[in-house]
Parts: C-alpha cells; structure tokens; sequence
C-alpha cells in the first residue's frame, strides 16, 4: 500500500486545514517544493497536492507553483482543487504533473469527465468527497454514503482508472479513517481507491492495510506527518509489509 | 486462441477470467499439443523457479514454449513466467531457467519482500504493443521476491522504483513479460491483456 504525503497550499504556503475550513488553519511551511523534496528523500513514492485556493475560489490558483514542484522532483506528482477547465489539465499534465484529481467538477459535469476520461485516459482521478454539500456535518449519514457508491459505480462505468475517497468530516482531524465506509465501496467497485481523511498515527494504516487485498491502493496522509505523529519512513515500511 | 500454461504454480483461473473479460479466448492447458496449436501463448505463475522448470520438464512443455517462441508467436510471461524466461536464478544457489533471454534473476536486497501492492510503471520503450495508449507513470499490482536483470538494457518495456530501478515488463519482437500481475490490477490491467490480445 502507497503511503502519499500531502501538501496543500495556501498563498504560496503549506498549510493544514480542520475539516477543510479555509479559516482553520496551520502554516507548516513557506516552501513547498523543500517540502515536496523532503518528502520524496524520506521515501515517498508520490506526492499529493492540494490548490487550496484553487478549491475556495473553484478555479486553479496556484499552477505555476504546482508545476515547478513537478519539475523538481523525481517522483510522480497528483495533484488536485480548484481543476475546472481543459486548459487547466492540460497545462498540468504538460507541465510535469502525472495525475490531476478532479472533485466538484466531476459530480456537476459527466459529460466533461467523460471527454476529460477520453482524452487523458490514465492521468486522471476523481475524488469523491462523501460530505459534499454538507462539509458542515460531523461524521456519516447513510444517505451520504449510498450516494458515494452511486457515483463510484457511475464514474466506473465511464472509464475512471483511480478514485480517491475523501472523508471530510475527518480530514485534518486525526480521528482515524472511515475504514466501515470504504470497505462498502471496495466492494461495490473494482477501481483501485486511495483513501485521504483522517490517519492519525501508524495502527490507522495498519487498519487500511488490511483493505488492500479488496482494492486500496494508498492512503493519504497529511497533518499526521506535518505534526511528526509517525516518521514518513515508518510509515512506509509497515504499508510494505506483506498484509 | 490464446493458451494460458497450467503447470501446477498458482491459480491461473483469475488469469483465463482477465483475458475472457476482454473477449479474448482463453484456455488453460497443461497439454504441449495445445501450447503448439495456440495463436498465442500465456506463461503465468507464481512462487519459485526450481520447482516451476521441474515441473515444466516433466511434462514436456520446455520444447513446445521455445518453438512457439521461435516461430514468432506472441508470448507472454506473467510475473515467474518472465522469470523464467532468463538464463538463470540466483533463488537457493544457481537456477537455470528456460535461457531464451540473456540475463539473471535476482532476489531485493535490504528491501522488504515480497515486494506487493501497487507500483507505478515508467514506460520505457514507447513501440511496445503491451503498452499501448497506457499512460506513463501507471498503477500495476505486484506481489514478487525477484526480479529480472536483463543483459541488454534495451529490452525493458518499463521499469519500476522499488528502492532501486528494476525491470517491470519487457518487450522484444513477439516476447513480451511482465513482472506484476495484469490480472489483479484492474481495469488497467485488462487493458495490457487487450493489447496483447489485439495489438501483438
């Protein structure tokens, strides 16, 4: 299993929010290709970024720095918010950039997905986020959760390759994975799903590990590592474990 | 038709069920005479070499695999099936393998093995059929010990980090190995089957 460290930006920085509220939050550091290259020498394998403001203001913000991070690295760099429009993916993935994650734009526009499916076929993920439209909500509702396997089962059948599974109520909170509700959906699809939200010591990997043999690929892993919860090695080593 | 080798290393049901599922037929054989016939030929299986190139003996099966191969046949090794297809093992001292490609097989070291879950694959050869239309950088699953060590450089198909550079597919005229399991990785995986199925 891929242990992905996050960065997410914020005006040029990187920074963790609480529950993806854009007032809640921690700077960690002012250079995000030192950390993107901090990262990659602990032994990452991928990088996820996150365009916070690309997110808040629903248009990319920040693809010049996002780029430059992908050109300094060696390894593949995916990258997410804010990804609207074909001129903005293709800058991207021209730029360096292996996989751009579209979330909001995804639910509203299929036929765009399916096109942008088409076209980039392999360099494209989709992040379902079960709170959307109630990120105010604390924890799971049942109706959120069959709606995420709806849409899983739709972005399957349109070709998706990856699919990243976003628990807001728990991203930034260090309250542990949704490990029930991704269970359901491994089940429902046979897409690889990489799992974001949550992990907040060595035992929650330990806990998603055990899903890899039904199809979790990764997980993503961001205030944990920011606040030295685990070493990003340790990390590594107990996702490289035979399960 | 494409003949998928039974020859007694792992459950290659899941193999035949890939190929079925992208319109391609599949039969699982342990008979030379089926090997021979085939338009294709699958070699998968898992586990270790001594015993794979016994059993391979024993049944006869060593001769058919280097004609097919001979004749232009597409072939195409699946995780041990590639390994086999070198000179030899370093597994528990030397293994001969079935020598058709020049290079060893070599065992991770100070890395934890096996080496399984997902891995990225840099595409390295951008004519070979397998990888047809895949994106560079792709997810694949592996679950492995070895690993390849091609002698000439040039017939990696990809490569893959795991703590160091390592052959994850070759491609060379009708030959084509994979390293990871086409088979559990999903939709990307059928479609490296399609290919073979399709393009080769």
């Amino acid at each position: 299993m891929l242990v992905i460290p996050a960065i997410d930006i914020q005006n040029g920085q990187v920074v963790r929010l609480r529950q993806g509220k854009f007032d809640d939050v921690t700077v960690y550091s002012e250079d995000p290709v030192a950390t993107a290259k901090h990262w990659q020498d602990k032994g990452a394998q991928i990088l996820h970024v996150v365009d916070l403001d690309g997110a808040r203001k629903e248009h990319l913000q920040n693809a010049e720095t996002i780029v430059h991070i992908a050109r300094n690295l060696k390894i593949p760099v995916q990258t997410g918010g804010g990804i609207r429009e074909l001129k903005d993916i293709d800058f991207l993935l021209s730029g360096g950039v292996t996989r751009v994650v579209l979330g909001t734009k995804a639910t509203q526009d299929r036929g765009f997905l399916s096109e942008i499916l088409t076209q980039f076929k392999g360099r494209v993920m989709v992040s379902i986020d079960c709170a959307k439209g109630r990120v105010t909500q604390k924890g799971w509702t049942k109706t959120c959760e069959l709606n995420a396997i709806d849409f899983a089962r739709e972005l399957e059948s349109l070709g998706l390759e990856y699919l990243i599974y976003t628990d807001i109520a728990r991203d930034g909170m260090l309250t542990g994975p949704n490990i029930q509700a991704l269970r359901e959906l491994l089940q429902e699809i046979s897409i690889p799903i990489i799992a974001s939200g949550g992990i907040s010591e060595l035992e929650d990997l330990a806990a998603l590990k055990k899903l890899e043999p039904e199809g979790l690929m990764g997980a993503i892993v961001g205030k944990a590592l920011y606040e030295n919860r685990f070493d990003l090695k340790d990390a590594i080593d107990l996702c490289l474990q035979r399960g | 038709m494409i003949a998928i080798i039974d020859y007694g290393m792992g459950n290659l049901r899941s193999v035949q069920k890939a190929f079925e599922h992208v319109g391609a037929e599949a039969n699982v054989t342990q008979d030379p005479q089926d090997i021979r016939k085939a338009a294709k030929v699958v070699l998968p299986g898992v586990g270790a070499i001594r015993p794979a190139m016994e059993k391979l003996e024993s049944m006869g099966m060593i001769n058919p695999i280097k004609e097919v191969i001979k004749t232009n046949k597409p072939f195409l090794g699946i995780c041990l099936g590639l390994q086999l297809l070198f000179d030899e093992s370093n597994e528990g001292g030397r293994v001969k393998g079935l020598g058709i490609l020049p290079g060893t097989v070599e065992r991770f070291q100070s890395l934890k093995v096996p080496h399984m879950g997902w891995n990225q694959i840099q595409i390295k050869q951008s004519g070979c059929a397998l990888f047809a239309e895949i994106a560079n950088n792709s997810f694949v699953y592996f679950c492995h010990s070895f690993f390849v060590r091609p002698k000439e450089k040039n017939l990696n198909a990809t490569t893959t980090d795991y703590g160091m550079e390592f052959t994850s597919a070759i491609c060379q005229k009708n030959i084509f190995g994979v390293q990871f399991h086409p088979e559990k990785s999903q939709g990307l995986g059928l479609k490296i089957l399609k290919n073979f199925k399709d393009k080769t």
